[in-house]
Protein backbone atom coordinates (compact mmCIF):
# COMPACT_ATOMS: atom_id res chain seq x y z
CA UNK A 1 0.00 0.00 0.00
CA UNK A 2 2.86 2.18 1.03
CA UNK A 3 4.55 1.79 -2.48
CA UNK A 4 1.04 2.65 -4.15
CA UNK A 5 1.04 6.21 -2.52
CA UNK A 6 4.55 6.90 -2.96
CA UNK A 7 3.81 6.32 -6.30
CA UNK A 8 0.97 8.53 -7.18
CA UNK A 9 2.95 11.13 -5.25
CA UNK A 10 5.75 10.91 -7.53
CA UNK A 11 3.12 10.92 -10.56
CA UNK A 12 1.71 13.90 -8.54
CA UNK A 13 5.01 16.08 -8.46
CA UNK A 14 5.52 15.27 -12.04
CA UNK A 15 2.66 16.54 -13.21
CA UNK A 16 3.02 19.49 -11.01
CA UNK A 17 6.32 20.00 -12.71
CA UNK A 18 5.20 20.00 -15.88
CA UNK A 19 3.19 22.77 -15.34
CA UNK A 20 5.88 24.27 -14.21
CA UNK A 21 7.54 23.49 -17.76
CA UNK A 22 4.72 24.97 -20.11
CA UNK A 23 4.50 27.84 -17.57
CA UNK A 24 8.15 28.61 -17.20
CA UNK A 25 10.63 29.99 -19.96
CA UNK A 26 12.93 27.42 -22.42
CA UNK A 27 15.90 26.40 -20.77
CA UNK A 28 18.02 29.31 -21.95
CA UNK A 29 20.90 29.38 -25.10
CA UNK A 30 23.59 30.53 -23.05
CA UNK A 31 23.74 31.31 -19.50
CA UNK A 32 24.19 34.55 -18.28
CA UNK A 33 28.38 35.03 -17.96
CA UNK A 34 29.67 36.15 -14.30
CA UNK A 35 32.21 38.53 -14.93
CA UNK A 36 34.79 36.29 -13.58
CA UNK A 37 37.74 38.25 -15.65
CA UNK A 38 37.41 41.97 -15.05
CA UNK A 39 39.90 43.16 -16.91
CA UNK A 40 39.24 41.15 -20.39
CA UNK A 41 35.42 42.45 -20.13
CA UNK A 42 36.25 45.65 -19.38
CA UNK A 43 38.69 45.91 -23.01
CA UNK A 44 36.25 44.45 -25.08
CA UNK A 45 33.22 46.12 -23.91
CA UNK A 46 34.88 49.51 -23.09
CA UNK A 47 35.60 50.69 -27.22
CA UNK A 48 31.40 49.92 -27.75
CA UNK A 49 29.92 52.75 -25.33
CA UNK A 50 32.23 55.41 -25.29
CA UNK A 51 29.36 58.19 -25.99
CA UNK A 52 26.81 58.01 -23.48
CA UNK A 53 23.14 58.29 -25.08
CA UNK A 54 21.82 61.42 -23.15
CA UNK A 55 17.97 63.09 -23.74
CA UNK A 56 18.03 65.66 -26.20
CA UNK A 57 21.15 63.83 -28.20
CA UNK A 58 20.00 62.50 -31.64
CA UNK A 59 17.85 59.43 -31.20
CA UNK A 60 19.82 56.56 -32.94
CA UNK A 61 18.62 55.44 -36.56
CA UNK A 62 17.25 52.35 -36.96
CA UNK A 63 15.73 49.78 -39.98
CA UNK A 64 14.08 47.23 -38.87
CA UNK A 65 11.73 44.47 -39.65
CA UNK A 66 7.99 44.13 -38.51
CA UNK A 67 6.54 40.64 -37.24
CA UNK A 68 5.43 40.67 -40.91
CA UNK A 69 8.38 41.09 -42.28
CA UNK A 70 7.87 45.04 -42.72
CA UNK A 71 10.45 47.28 -42.37
CA UNK A 72 10.12 50.11 -40.42
CA UNK A 73 12.69 53.28 -39.91
CA UNK A 74 13.00 56.17 -37.70
CA UNK A 75 14.02 58.54 -40.20
CA UNK A 76 11.15 57.61 -42.22
CA UNK A 77 8.76 58.84 -38.94
CA UNK A 78 10.89 62.46 -39.11
CA UNK A 79 8.37 65.48 -38.24
CA UNK A 80 6.65 62.91 -36.20
CA UNK A 81 6.77 62.11 -32.67
CA UNK A 82 7.35 58.02 -31.74
CA UNK A 83 6.92 56.46 -28.65
CA UNK A 84 9.24 53.10 -28.25
CA UNK A 85 8.51 50.45 -26.09
CA UNK A 86 11.26 47.92 -25.64
CA UNK A 87 9.43 45.17 -25.41
CA UNK A 88 9.96 40.99 -24.88
CA UNK A 89 6.31 39.18 -24.80
CA UNK A 90 7.37 36.69 -21.88
CA UNK A 91 9.00 39.32 -19.51
CA UNK A 92 6.36 39.55 -16.70
CA UNK A 93 6.51 43.40 -16.32
CA UNK A 94 5.71 43.60 -20.38
CA UNK A 95 2.91 41.12 -19.31
CA UNK A 96 1.84 43.48 -16.64
CA UNK A 97 1.07 46.66 -18.81
CA UNK A 98 -0.49 44.55 -22.19
CA UNK A 99 -2.26 41.85 -20.49
CA UNK A 100 -2.92 42.97 -16.40
CA UNK A 101 -3.36 46.67 -16.97
CA UNK A 102 -4.26 48.31 -19.90
CA UNK A 103 -1.68 51.12 -19.52
CA UNK A 104 -0.38 50.62 -22.87
CA UNK A 105 -3.94 50.10 -24.69
CA UNK A 106 -4.61 53.44 -22.85
CA UNK A 107 -2.41 55.41 -24.40
CA UNK A 108 -2.71 54.25 -27.18
CA UNK A 109 -5.95 55.16 -27.14
CA UNK A 110 -5.62 58.63 -25.89
CA UNK A 111 -2.38 59.46 -28.35
CA UNK A 112 -2.85 57.15 -31.17
CA UNK A 113 -4.01 59.62 -33.63
CA UNK A 114 -0.91 62.34 -33.15
CA UNK A 115 2.16 59.83 -31.67
CA UNK A 116 3.33 56.57 -33.46
CA UNK A 117 4.03 53.61 -31.57
CA UNK A 118 6.18 50.72 -31.96
CA UNK A 119 7.56 48.16 -30.00
CA UNK A 120 11.03 46.80 -30.46
CA UNK A 121 12.39 43.46 -28.96
CA UNK A 122 15.76 42.66 -28.77
CA UNK A 123 15.95 39.24 -27.65
CA UNK A 124 18.39 37.61 -29.23
CA UNK A 125 17.10 34.24 -31.44
CA UNK A 126 16.57 31.25 -29.22
CA UNK A 127 16.11 33.16 -26.32
CA UNK A 128 13.43 33.99 -24.20
CA UNK A 129 10.83 36.23 -25.72
CA UNK A 130 12.07 35.93 -29.72
CA UNK A 131 11.38 35.44 -33.32
CA UNK A 132 8.60 36.39 -35.51
CA UNK A 133 6.08 33.94 -34.31
CA UNK A 134 5.85 34.56 -30.53
CA UNK A 135 5.51 38.03 -31.59
CA UNK A 136 3.07 37.55 -33.41
CA UNK A 137 0.90 35.94 -30.66
CA UNK A 138 1.35 38.10 -28.44
CA UNK A 139 0.47 40.92 -31.01
CA UNK A 140 -2.50 39.08 -31.50
CA UNK A 141 -3.62 38.22 -27.62
CA UNK A 142 -3.11 41.90 -26.54
CA UNK A 143 -4.71 43.11 -29.30
CA UNK A 144 -1.24 45.14 -30.09
CA UNK A 145 -2.49 47.64 -33.15
CA UNK A 146 0.89 48.65 -33.43
CA UNK A 147 4.22 47.19 -35.06
CA UNK A 148 6.72 45.17 -33.12
CA UNK A 149 10.11 45.31 -34.44
CA UNK A 150 12.80 42.61 -34.32
CA UNK A 151 15.46 43.38 -33.58
CA UNK A 152 17.98 39.84 -33.15
CA UNK A 153 21.58 41.25 -33.14
CA UNK A 154 20.39 43.62 -30.81
CA UNK A 155 22.19 46.35 -32.31
CA UNK A 156 19.66 48.73 -32.21
CA UNK A 157 18.95 47.84 -28.29
CA UNK A 158 22.46 48.83 -27.69
CA UNK A 159 22.85 51.63 -29.56
CA UNK A 160 19.50 53.18 -27.24
CA UNK A 161 21.74 51.61 -24.33
CA UNK A 162 18.04 49.35 -23.28
CA UNK A 163 18.40 47.29 -20.04
CA UNK A 164 15.25 46.84 -19.30
CA UNK A 165 11.93 45.14 -20.49
CA UNK A 166 10.05 47.56 -20.97
CA UNK A 167 11.65 50.46 -21.62
CA UNK A 168 9.78 53.58 -22.98
CA UNK A 169 11.62 56.37 -25.26
CA UNK A 170 9.78 59.22 -26.79
CA UNK A 171 11.96 60.87 -29.51
CA UNK A 172 10.43 64.09 -30.66
CA UNK A 173 9.44 65.71 -34.02
CA UNK A 174 13.10 66.92 -34.55
CA UNK A 175 14.10 63.72 -34.05
CA UNK A 176 15.63 63.65 -30.93
CA UNK A 177 15.53 61.77 -27.48
CA UNK A 178 13.17 63.56 -25.60
CA UNK A 179 12.11 61.11 -23.12
CA UNK A 180 13.56 57.72 -21.48
CA UNK A 181 12.67 55.41 -18.75
CA UNK A 182 10.01 53.83 -17.13
CA UNK A 183 6.46 53.73 -17.94
CA UNK A 184 4.96 54.91 -14.47
CA UNK A 185 5.71 54.73 -10.97
CA UNK A 186 4.95 51.30 -10.05
CA UNK A 187 7.75 49.29 -10.54
CA UNK A 188 5.98 45.92 -9.30
CA UNK A 189 4.58 42.98 -12.05
CA UNK A 190 1.28 43.54 -11.06
CA UNK A 191 -0.53 46.97 -11.08
CA UNK A 192 -0.48 50.22 -12.84
CA UNK A 193 1.29 53.04 -11.23
CA UNK A 194 -0.24 56.40 -10.16
CA UNK A 195 1.95 58.60 -12.54
CA UNK A 196 2.70 57.55 -16.07
CA UNK A 197 5.61 59.15 -17.19
CA UNK A 198 5.57 58.80 -21.22
CA UNK A 199 1.29 60.01 -20.97
CA UNK A 200 3.08 63.36 -19.10
CA UNK A 201 5.71 63.49 -21.81
CA UNK A 202 3.52 63.72 -24.57
CA UNK A 203 1.20 65.77 -23.36
CA UNK A 204 3.84 68.32 -22.43
CA UNK A 205 5.42 67.95 -26.02
CA UNK A 206 2.17 67.66 -27.47
CA UNK A 207 1.66 71.46 -25.86
CA UNK A 208 4.82 72.53 -26.91
CA UNK A 209 6.72 72.69 -23.47
CA UNK A 210 9.71 71.00 -22.70
CA UNK A 211 8.97 67.69 -20.96
CA UNK A 212 9.63 68.16 -17.30
CA UNK A 213 10.92 64.76 -16.08
CA UNK A 214 12.37 63.56 -19.35
CA UNK A 215 14.71 60.08 -17.22
CA UNK A 216 13.51 58.39 -15.20
CA UNK A 217 14.86 54.77 -14.08
CA UNK A 218 13.05 51.62 -15.87
CA UNK A 219 12.41 48.98 -14.15
CA UNK A 220 11.37 45.38 -15.42
CA UNK A 221 13.51 42.68 -16.57
CA UNK A 222 17.05 42.51 -18.17
CA UNK A 223 16.82 42.65 -22.16
CA UNK A 224 17.89 39.23 -23.29
CA UNK A 225 20.96 40.24 -25.79
CA UNK B 1 19.24 9.41 -1.17
CA UNK B 2 19.00 13.07 -2.19
CA UNK B 3 15.38 14.18 -2.04
CA UNK B 4 16.31 17.83 -2.94
CA UNK B 5 18.19 16.53 -6.25
CA UNK B 6 15.65 14.92 -7.30
CA UNK B 7 13.12 17.66 -6.87
CA UNK B 8 15.72 20.12 -8.81
CA UNK B 9 15.50 17.53 -11.65
CA UNK B 10 11.83 17.61 -12.75
CA UNK B 11 11.91 21.48 -12.50
CA UNK B 12 12.47 22.11 -16.06
CA UNK B 13 15.51 25.07 -15.69
CA UNK B 14 17.86 21.97 -14.72
CA UNK B 15 18.20 20.92 -17.92
CA UNK B 16 21.42 18.86 -18.07
CA UNK B 17 23.47 20.57 -20.84
CA UNK B 18 23.06 23.93 -19.76
CA UNK B 19 23.83 22.90 -15.95
CA UNK B 20 26.51 21.37 -17.38
CA UNK B 21 27.53 24.81 -19.34
CA UNK B 22 26.74 26.18 -16.27
CA UNK B 23 29.10 24.43 -13.81
CA UNK B 24 32.17 25.70 -16.09
CA UNK B 25 31.93 28.76 -14.34
CA UNK B 26 34.10 27.21 -11.38
CA UNK B 27 36.08 30.34 -9.83
CA UNK B 28 32.74 32.32 -9.11
CA UNK B 29 31.44 29.30 -8.03
CA UNK B 30 34.54 28.27 -5.61
CA UNK B 31 34.55 32.31 -4.66
CA UNK B 32 31.27 32.07 -3.65
CA UNK B 33 31.19 28.47 -1.76
CA UNK B 34 34.19 30.05 0.01
CA UNK B 35 32.39 32.92 1.69
CA UNK B 36 31.22 31.83 4.83
CA UNK B 37 27.77 32.96 4.21
CA UNK B 38 27.37 30.61 1.48
CA UNK B 39 28.94 27.64 2.16
CA UNK B 40 28.70 26.87 6.06
CA UNK B 41 25.13 25.86 6.69
CA UNK B 42 24.60 24.12 3.36
CA UNK B 43 23.37 20.52 3.69
CA UNK B 44 20.64 18.69 1.57
CA UNK B 45 17.27 19.69 2.87
CA UNK B 46 14.08 17.52 1.80
CA UNK B 47 12.08 19.81 -0.90
CA UNK B 48 9.13 17.07 -1.17
CA UNK B 49 6.80 18.03 1.29
CA UNK B 50 7.03 21.39 -0.47
CA UNK B 51 6.70 20.45 -3.14
CA UNK B 52 3.48 18.07 -1.93
CA UNK B 53 1.87 21.29 -0.38
CA UNK B 54 2.39 23.31 -3.16
CA UNK B 55 0.76 21.18 -5.53
CA UNK B 56 -2.05 20.32 -3.45
CA UNK B 57 -2.96 24.40 -3.60
CA UNK B 58 -2.56 23.77 -7.48
CA UNK B 59 -4.32 20.18 -8.17
CA UNK B 60 -7.89 19.87 -6.10
CA UNK B 61 -8.71 17.04 -7.23
CA UNK B 62 -5.93 14.43 -6.70
CA UNK B 63 -5.28 16.39 -3.24
CA UNK B 64 -6.40 14.03 -1.41
CA UNK B 65 -3.77 11.41 -2.53
CA UNK B 66 -1.04 13.49 -2.34
CA UNK B 67 -1.63 14.07 1.24
CA UNK B 68 -2.14 10.38 2.14
CA UNK B 69 1.42 10.58 0.03
CA UNK B 70 3.18 12.29 1.99
CA UNK B 71 2.02 11.32 5.67
CA UNK B 72 3.02 8.26 4.37
CA UNK B 73 6.67 9.26 3.99
CA UNK B 74 7.03 8.29 7.98
CA UNK B 75 11.05 9.92 6.70
CA UNK B 76 10.25 13.89 6.53
CA UNK B 77 11.38 16.33 8.18
CA UNK B 78 10.12 18.25 10.90
CA UNK B 79 8.09 21.61 9.21
CA UNK B 80 8.99 23.82 11.97
CA UNK B 81 10.22 26.78 10.31
CA UNK B 82 10.23 24.90 7.45
CA UNK B 83 8.83 27.02 3.64
CA UNK B 84 5.30 27.09 2.85
CA UNK B 85 3.34 28.26 -0.07
CA UNK B 86 3.23 27.21 -3.63
CA UNK B 87 5.74 26.12 -6.30
CA UNK B 88 8.63 28.51 -6.76
CA UNK B 89 12.30 29.32 -8.14
CA UNK B 90 13.14 30.15 -4.37
CA UNK B 91 11.63 29.45 -1.15
CA UNK B 92 11.88 31.54 2.24
CA UNK B 93 12.42 30.33 6.34
CA UNK B 94 12.34 32.27 9.44
CA UNK B 95 14.84 31.34 11.38
CA UNK B 96 14.79 32.18 15.12
CA UNK B 97 17.05 31.86 18.61
CA UNK B 98 15.09 29.06 20.42
CA UNK B 99 14.72 32.09 23.23
CA UNK B 100 14.86 35.69 23.69
CA UNK B 101 14.72 37.75 27.06
CA UNK B 102 12.72 40.85 27.48
CA UNK B 103 14.71 44.20 27.17
CA UNK B 104 16.80 42.58 24.26
CA UNK B 105 17.64 42.46 20.62
CA UNK B 106 17.58 39.56 18.62
CA UNK B 107 18.65 38.33 15.50
CA UNK B 108 15.83 37.13 12.63
CA UNK B 109 17.14 35.57 9.82
CA UNK B 110 14.63 35.19 6.79
CA UNK B 111 16.65 32.62 4.57
CA UNK B 112 15.92 32.04 0.65
CA UNK B 113 16.83 28.71 -0.79
CA UNK B 114 17.47 29.48 -4.09
CA UNK B 115 17.05 26.92 -6.90
CA UNK B 116 20.13 26.22 -8.66
CA UNK B 117 20.95 28.74 -11.53
CA UNK B 118 18.07 31.37 -10.52
CA UNK B 119 19.07 34.41 -8.50
CA UNK B 120 17.71 37.09 -6.60
CA UNK B 121 18.07 40.57 -6.37
CA UNK B 122 20.39 42.64 -3.84
CA UNK B 123 18.60 45.78 -2.65
CA UNK B 124 21.61 48.61 -4.50
CA UNK B 125 21.88 49.50 -7.85
CA UNK B 126 20.48 47.07 -9.99
CA UNK B 127 19.95 47.53 -14.37
CA UNK B 128 17.31 44.94 -14.05
CA UNK B 129 15.23 43.22 -11.47
CA UNK B 130 13.21 43.63 -8.08
CA UNK B 131 15.08 43.58 -4.41
CA UNK B 132 13.53 41.13 -2.36
CA UNK B 133 11.02 42.34 0.22
CA UNK B 134 10.25 40.84 3.26
CA UNK B 135 7.97 42.09 6.14
CA UNK B 136 7.44 40.24 9.32
CA UNK B 137 4.68 39.73 11.66
CA UNK B 138 5.33 39.96 15.13
CA UNK B 139 3.37 39.63 18.52
CA UNK B 140 3.36 43.15 20.15
CA UNK B 141 6.44 44.55 22.00
CA UNK B 142 8.72 43.01 19.02
CA UNK B 143 10.13 46.43 17.03
CA UNK B 144 11.79 45.42 13.54
CA UNK B 145 15.05 48.03 12.56
CA UNK B 146 16.41 47.89 9.14
CA UNK B 147 17.19 45.25 7.58
CA UNK B 148 20.50 43.84 6.63
CA UNK B 149 22.05 42.69 3.35
CA UNK B 150 24.72 40.57 3.17
CA UNK B 151 27.19 41.41 0.08
CA UNK B 152 25.78 40.10 -3.10
CA UNK B 153 27.91 39.04 -6.32
CA UNK B 154 27.78 40.45 -9.73
CA UNK B 155 26.45 39.63 -11.96
CA UNK B 156 27.77 40.99 -15.83
CA UNK B 157 24.72 39.94 -18.64
CA UNK B 158 25.45 40.23 -22.44
CA UNK B 159 24.36 43.82 -23.23
CA UNK B 160 26.40 45.44 -20.69
CA UNK B 161 23.67 44.63 -17.84
CA UNK B 162 24.81 44.43 -14.78
CA UNK B 163 23.20 42.97 -11.85
CA UNK B 164 23.97 42.42 -8.20
CA UNK B 165 22.54 39.21 -7.28
CA UNK B 166 22.05 35.83 -4.41
CA UNK B 167 22.44 32.72 -6.13
CA UNK B 168 21.95 29.16 -4.24
CA UNK B 169 21.27 30.96 -0.97
CA UNK B 170 21.32 34.17 1.21
CA UNK B 171 20.20 34.99 4.67
CA UNK B 172 18.58 38.72 5.48
CA UNK B 173 18.88 39.82 8.89
CA UNK B 174 16.15 41.84 10.34
CA UNK B 175 17.78 42.85 14.46
CA UNK B 176 14.32 42.57 16.38
CA UNK B 177 14.11 44.49 19.59
CA UNK B 178 12.03 42.61 22.13
CA UNK B 179 10.54 45.08 24.47
CA UNK B 180 11.04 44.52 28.52
CA UNK B 181 7.15 43.88 28.87
CA UNK B 182 7.04 41.48 26.11
CA UNK B 183 4.66 37.95 27.34
CA UNK B 184 6.55 35.68 28.16
CA UNK B 185 6.01 32.55 26.73
CA UNK B 186 6.15 31.01 22.91
CA UNK B 187 5.77 34.04 20.35
CA UNK B 188 5.32 33.33 16.49
CA UNK B 189 7.20 35.45 13.95
CA UNK B 190 6.08 35.10 10.51
CA UNK B 191 7.19 36.51 7.28
CA UNK B 192 5.85 37.46 3.97
CA UNK B 193 8.24 38.36 1.40
CA UNK B 194 8.01 39.01 -2.53
CA UNK B 195 10.78 38.69 -4.97
CA UNK B 196 11.95 38.33 -8.40
CA UNK B 197 13.57 35.42 -9.29
CA UNK B 198 15.39 35.11 -12.62
CA UNK B 199 17.69 32.84 -14.59
CA UNK B 200 17.02 33.67 -18.31
CA UNK B 201 13.30 34.47 -17.85
CA UNK B 202 11.64 36.30 -14.60
CA UNK B 203 9.04 35.46 -12.52
CA UNK B 204 7.79 37.37 -9.72
CA UNK B 205 7.04 35.22 -6.72
CA UNK B 206 6.05 35.49 -3.15
CA UNK B 207 5.75 33.15 -0.38
CA UNK B 208 5.84 33.16 3.58
CA UNK B 209 6.86 31.22 6.59
CA UNK B 210 6.86 31.47 9.80
CA UNK B 211 8.65 29.76 13.53
CA UNK B 212 8.10 30.17 16.92
CA UNK B 213 10.60 31.00 19.69
CA UNK B 214 10.14 31.42 23.38
CA UNK B 215 10.17 34.51 25.54
CA UNK B 216 11.88 33.63 28.95
CA UNK B 217 11.68 35.97 32.18
CA UNK B 218 14.87 34.46 33.11
CA UNK B 219 17.98 34.44 31.22
CA UNK B 220 18.78 30.83 30.15
CA UNK B 221 22.24 29.67 31.14
CA UNK B 222 23.49 28.81 27.75
CA UNK B 223 24.00 31.59 26.00
CA UNK B 224 23.47 29.36 22.37
CA UNK B 225 20.15 29.65 22.64
CA UNK B 226 19.91 33.47 22.02
CA UNK B 227 21.83 33.19 18.43
CA UNK B 228 20.79 31.03 15.37
CA UNK B 229 23.94 29.56 14.21
CA UNK B 230 23.22 30.12 10.78
CA UNK B 231 22.07 33.78 11.23
CA UNK B 232 25.35 34.23 13.47
CA UNK B 233 27.42 33.46 10.43
CA UNK B 234 26.10 35.86 8.20
CA UNK B 235 26.07 38.74 10.74
CA UNK B 236 29.89 38.23 11.23
CA UNK B 237 30.37 37.69 7.20
CA UNK B 238 28.03 41.44 6.74
CA UNK B 239 30.36 44.68 5.25
CA UNK B 240 32.24 46.26 7.58
CA UNK B 241 31.52 49.10 8.98
CA UNK B 242 34.45 51.82 8.61
CA UNK B 243 35.27 54.38 10.66
CA UNK B 244 36.36 57.53 9.95
CA UNK B 245 40.01 57.90 8.89
CA UNK B 246 40.04 53.84 8.72
CA UNK B 247 42.65 52.97 7.11
CA UNK B 248 41.89 49.71 4.68
CA UNK B 249 39.31 51.64 2.35
CA UNK B 250 39.48 54.75 1.16
CA UNK B 251 37.56 56.95 -1.16
CA UNK B 252 37.75 60.68 -2.35
CA UNK B 253 35.91 62.30 -4.64
CA UNK B 254 37.61 64.84 -7.13
CA UNK B 255 34.62 66.40 -10.28
CA UNK B 256 32.69 64.12 -11.33
CA UNK B 257 35.77 61.02 -10.34
CA UNK B 258 35.67 59.00 -7.52
CA UNK B 259 39.03 56.93 -6.31
CA UNK B 260 38.65 53.74 -4.17
CA UNK B 261 41.61 52.76 -2.98
CA UNK B 262 42.89 49.75 -0.36
CA UNK B 263 46.34 48.86 0.46
CA UNK B 264 47.52 45.59 -0.48
CA UNK B 265 44.38 44.49 -2.27
CA UNK B 266 44.75 42.78 -5.72
CA UNK B 267 41.12 43.17 -6.80
CA UNK B 268 38.13 46.23 -5.96
CA UNK B 269 34.93 45.93 -6.90
CA UNK B 270 32.17 48.58 -5.92
CA UNK B 271 28.47 47.79 -5.94
CA UNK B 272 26.59 50.73 -5.40
CA UNK B 273 23.86 51.34 -3.29
CA UNK B 274 20.36 52.37 -3.79
CA UNK B 275 21.20 56.01 -2.77
CA UNK B 276 24.66 56.26 -4.47
CA UNK B 277 25.33 58.86 -7.07
CA UNK B 278 24.86 56.91 -10.40
CA UNK B 279 27.92 55.52 -11.66
CA UNK B 280 28.89 55.22 -15.54
CA UNK B 281 29.31 51.97 -17.23
CA UNK B 282 29.86 49.96 -14.00
CA UNK B 283 29.68 46.82 -15.50
CA UNK B 284 32.95 46.96 -17.70
CA UNK B 285 34.77 49.28 -14.90
CA UNK B 286 33.56 48.07 -11.51
CA UNK B 287 36.19 45.99 -10.52
CA UNK B 288 39.71 46.71 -10.81
CA UNK B 289 43.00 44.07 -10.79
CA UNK B 290 44.55 46.59 -8.28
CA UNK B 291 44.65 48.43 -5.02
CA UNK B 292 42.67 51.42 -6.61
CA UNK B 293 39.35 51.46 -8.50
CA UNK B 294 38.50 54.62 -10.68
CA UNK B 295 34.84 55.49 -11.44
CA UNK B 296 32.95 58.12 -13.35
CA UNK B 297 30.24 59.74 -12.21
CA UNK B 298 26.93 60.45 -14.39
CA UNK B 299 25.89 64.01 -15.01
CA UNK B 300 23.63 64.94 -12.05
CA UNK B 301 23.07 67.10 -8.78
CA UNK B 302 26.31 68.50 -7.72
CA UNK B 303 25.89 66.76 -3.89
CA UNK B 304 27.95 63.34 -5.07
CA UNK B 305 27.35 60.41 -3.02
CA UNK B 306 29.54 57.02 -3.17
CA UNK B 307 27.92 54.52 -0.70
CA UNK B 308 27.91 50.94 -1.47
CA UNK B 309 29.66 48.01 -0.65
CA UNK B 310 33.41 47.84 -1.85
CA UNK B 311 35.05 43.91 -1.80
CA UNK B 312 38.75 43.89 -1.74
CA UNK B 313 40.08 40.82 -2.03
CA UNK B 314 43.95 41.20 -1.06
CA UNK B 315 46.92 39.57 -1.75
CA UNK B 316 46.75 36.47 0.01
CA UNK B 317 43.66 35.77 -2.21
CA UNK B 318 41.14 36.67 0.90
CA UNK B 319 37.96 38.50 0.22
CA UNK B 320 36.31 41.14 2.85
CA UNK B 321 33.52 43.55 2.35
CA UNK B 322 33.16 47.05 3.55
CA UNK B 323 30.78 49.33 3.67
CA UNK B 324 31.46 53.04 2.57
CA UNK B 325 29.63 56.25 2.36
CA UNK B 326 31.51 59.36 1.04
CA UNK B 327 30.14 62.95 0.19
CA UNK B 328 31.52 65.93 -1.81
CA UNK B 329 29.33 69.12 -1.44
CA UNK B 330 26.10 69.12 0.64
CA UNK B 331 25.73 66.08 3.18
CA UNK B 332 22.35 65.00 2.56
CA UNK B 333 19.85 64.72 4.82
CA UNK B 334 18.61 61.75 5.10
CA UNK B 335 21.73 59.38 5.13
CA UNK B 336 20.06 56.10 7.23
CA UNK B 337 19.33 54.00 4.70
CA UNK B 338 21.74 51.09 4.03
CA UNK B 339 23.17 50.17 1.56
Amino acid sequence: MKQLWSLVAVAAIAMSASVVAQEGAKPAAKPGEKQVQPAQDGKKEAKKDKAELKIGDKAPEFALKDTEGKEHSLSSLSGKIVVLEWFNPDCPFVVKQHEKTSVMADLVKKYGDKVTFLAINSSAPGKQGSGAERNTKAKTDWKIDFPILLDETGEVGKAYQSKNTPTMYIVDAKGNLAYWGAIDDDSGAEKAGKTNYVAKALDELLAGKPVSQSKTKPYGCNVKY
Amino acid sequence: MNPSKSFLSLLPSDAGPEARRRSELTPARHDARARPEAGSERKPRSFVPVVAVGWLGANVILAGCAAQATAANETRPATTGAPWGRLTHAQVEVLLPKAVVPGSTMDVGVRFTIEKDWHLYWNGQNDSGTPIEIELRMPAGFKAKQTLWPAPERLVEPGGILNHIYEREVILIVPVEVAKDANVGPAEIAVESKWLACKEACVPESGGAKATLKVDAVPAAHAALYVHEAVAKVRAALPIELAKDDPRVKASIDGRRATIQAPDAREIAFMPGSDCTPVKTLAERGVARSDKLEIELAEGPNTIRISGIVRVVNLEGVRAYYHIDTYAGARPESGQDRP
